[in-house]
């Protein structure tokens, strides 16, 4: 079975009103743990006031399928929908080789540091 | 293992998994090692053909099987050329599809945006599709699903005659 560790943690915003969560992930994500982790996210963007941003760092990140695909897409949609952002940041070369054949680098902001996703937020 | 040990001749490799996804990061670093150690597929494609497996075998566990069946993955390395791979599943889901209907599902797929899709729905459609070179979904006599998938190693659409002309640039894969 595939293991994924995760923390949660506040960043400080350039805005000061802004609000940004960031959630480090370590591991794999695959169709035997990406159901049990994804509502942990949705406790995090449900926790969110409007106008926050949420950066999900993905170096340590070996493995994710098109499933956890669908999630972070669905993660962006509930973030839209409360005027936020989510922004991606450092993903290995594989991760976004993936990220991008399934379009998500045309939806989604990619970053290669967590300093450029917090100047996105 | 490295590739000076390893046969010129193609070699079939058959695993039989049990329908759970926990068995999968084994078979994803299987099959990492095997395109590394037994093909001329770059770092790049060795991670894309992990993907492409894994997708395979999730759909063929989770709408092709009921629980406690067993599917069947075949990998067939041509070095030098290509590497097929096959997923075949026995089709004990009581929602199983056939194979009409999965292309169907996958081809409705294909034309919507990122996030028009549920959750499901982007890995046959989306990673199986535009990292093999054919893709084929035939029905088992007997019940169950088929599907091959077959990448080649110098991408016909790529290969072309030398010839002197700077005018012209000569891809690669």
């Amino acid at each position: 079975m595939a293991d994924i560790t995760y923390t949660i943690s506040d960043l400080i915003s350039v805005q000061s009103d802004k609000k940004i969560k960031l959630i480090t992930l370590e591991g794999q994500l695959d169709e035997s743990n990406v159901d049990a982790f994804a509502p942990k996210v949705y406790e995090v963007i449900e926790a969110l006031p409007e106008n926050s941003s949420l950066i999900i760092d993905f170096e340590k990140v070996s493995y994710l399928n098109s499933k956890s695909i669908g999630y972070i897409s669905d993660f962006f949609t509930q973030l839209q929908a409360k005027n936020s952002k989510l922004i991606l940041a450092k993903p290995a070369a594989n991760i976004r080789d993936i990220f991008n054949v399934v379009g998500l680098d045309q939806v989604i902001s990619i970053t290669q540091t967590i300093e450029e996703a917090k100047s996105l937020s | 293992m490295n590739k000076q040990q390893t046969p010129n001749t193609p070699t079939e490799i058959k695993i039989q998994l049990p329908t759970n996804a926990y068995f999968m990061s084994g078979i994803r670093d299987f099959t990492l090692a095997l395109i590394r150690n037994m093909t001329d597929f770059s770092e790049t494609w060795a991670y894309r053909f992990q993907s492409v497996v894994d997708e395979l075998c999730n759909n063929a566990i989770e709408h092709g099987s009921d629980k406690d069946d067993k599917i069947l993955i075949t990998f067939l390395t041509n070095p030098d050329q290509s590497i097929q791979i096959t997923v075949e599943d026995n089709g004990t889901n009581p929602e199983a599809k056939t194979a009409k209907e999965v292309l169907e599902v996958m081809n409705k797929n294909k034309d919507k945006k990122l996030t028009e899709l549920g959750i499901r729905g982007r890995g046959l459609a989306f990673i199986v599709d535009k990292w093999t070179d054919k893709l084929e979904v035939e029905d088992r006599e007997g019940g169950g699903l088929r599907v091959t998938v077959t990448k080649n190693l110098h991408d016909p659409k790529f290969q072309t005659e030398v010839n002197n002309d700077p005018t012209h640039i000569i891809l690669n894969n």
